[in-house]
């Protein structure tokens, strides 16, 4: 019984390589954007953040504080990043 | 408050290890992120310096958890845990046991010495024994305690009760009522008239309280109770029923018995706490066997219920279920022939 979007199965899949940060699960256009002007314009950015956070859930704080993001983008951005993580890393 | 913006990484990190807060290197962008943690922190014990814990309560020991009774080495000193209750009566609470017994009567005497030995108030002595977790108290009307070897348990007056720790057995005589003679396995003489067994597998214990407010508690785990209430509380089931009758009776039911505070006061097993009380008349076997019947399936649902987990998911029995149904369906409608005529010639 999955609860993933089709985005979070498709990023959680493959190395992420240079996707853009728009790829992350929970990261839209609006929340890119945000995001690109903070200096975190490719997912291995977001990736750098969430590890030196130490993979925990302080994480979903700061995205909320960096772009604004709501709990449910920040949690899936997180649950993300933190399965992709757990295949590739 | 020191000015977090100005601190180093190092200072700050210092701080955060202050808070025990979980944190990685500060850097650049995780700095903002830990000073507002550091600040929250701080906010929090600032508000929980003002507020004090309350204290703990002591006057009831709660049966909460499902193993209740451990059993001791018999020892021969002083009880620990013994506490002093506001009404006068000294009670035991022993927390391996979880037991804690009181019973509050007219004369605030209490001769408590034997290891676990609560001490209730008036000529009652009541033991309660790690092993056979027996506590047997009797109340008469003489305020004479004879309390006494280890795992003996004492009553007062003219009863005779003895916990015999492998049988689990006490046996108490009343004078007043020519009453029972213990002598059954496991069976536990309690004041007055009553015959009351307890049976330590079943873990009953029953006890009946007849005019006189003896209270002679004794099955293994059984906790007295004040007055004339018949109480038992079976610590698997938590089953606790308290009659008073008038008469002795008789009641044989396989339950733990736990002790309760002071007289009507019972406190429960978390789950299926049953409590019947009756403050009438009732006829002697009534009651008991009322409260047995109902106990057994009490007991046998709540034993099952604490062992009920779900390893396979619900839905997926459902799907078996499903499937069988269907698979079934499909045999015997194959198997049904069309009707025939039965007077049909076989040629």
């Amino acid at each position: 019984m999955s609860t993933t979007s089709q985005k979070h199965r498709d990023f959680v899949a493959e190395p992420m390589g240079d996707k853009h940060v728009t790829a992350l699960s929970g990261i839209g256009e609006v929340l890119g954007k945000k995001l690109e002007e903070q200096g975190f314009d490719k997912a291995y950015v977001v990736l750098g953040q969430f590890l030196v956070l130490r993979k925990d859930e302080l994480f979903i704080e700061w995205l909320k504080d960096t772009c604004g993001a709501n709990s449910k983008q920040a949690s899936s951005c997180y649950t993300c990043l933190k399965e992709w993580c757990d295949s590739f890393l | 408050m020191p000015n977090l913006g100005s601190m180093s990484d190092q200072e700050l990190a210092s701080l955060l290890d202050q808070y025990e807060i979980k944190h990685g290197p500060v850097v650049g962008t995780t700095r903002k992120l830990y000073e507002k943690k550091v600040l929250e922190a701080m906010s929090k014990e600032k508000k929980q310096g003002k507020v004090k814990k309350p204290s703990p309560d002591k006057t009831y020991y709660r049966e909460e958890e499902t193993e209740t009774f451990i059993s001791y080495p018999a020892q021969y000193t002083t009880p620990s845990h013994y506490e002093v209750f506001s009404d006068g009566a000294s009670r035991y609470s022993d927390p391996e046991t979880r037991y804690s017994s009181v019973t509050d009567t007219n004369t605030p005497s209490l001769s408590g010495s034997p290891w676990k030995r609560d001490g209730f108030g008036d000529s009652t002595s009541r033991y309660s024994v790690p092993e056979t977790r027996y506590s047997s108290v009797t109340d008469t009307n003489t305020p004479s305690l004879s309390g006494s070897p280890w795992k003996r348990d004492g009553f007062g007056d003219s009863a005779s009760r003895y916990s015999d720790s492998q049988t689990r057995y006490s046996s108490v005589t009343d004078t007043k009522t020519p009453s029972l003679p213990g002598s059954s396995w496991k069976r536990d003489g309690f004041g007055d008239s009553a015959d009351r067994y307890s049976d330590p597998q079943t873990r009953y214990s029953s006890v009946t309280d007849t005019n006189t407010p003896s209270l002679s508690g004794s099955p293994w785990k059984r906790d007295e109770f004040g007055d004339s209430a018949n109480r038992y509380s079976d610590s698997q089931t938590r089953y606790s029923s308290v009659t008073n009758t008038k008469t002795s009776s008789l009641s044989r039911s396989p339950r733990k018995r736990e002790g309760f505070g002071d007289s009507s006061r019972q406190i429960y097993g978390r789950e299926a706490m049953y409590r019947n009380v009756s403050h009438s008349n009732p006829s002697p076997l009534k009651p008991s066997t009322a409260s047995a019947s109902r106990a057994v399936p009490a007991s046998s649902a709540q034993e099952k219920a604490p062992e009920r987990k779900h390893y396979i998911p619900v839905w997926f029995q459902f799907l078996i279920f499903l499937i069988f149904a269907l698979f079934l369906y499909y045999v015997f409608t194959s198997m049904e022939t069309p009707p025939k005529n039965p007077f049909e010639r076989k040629s």
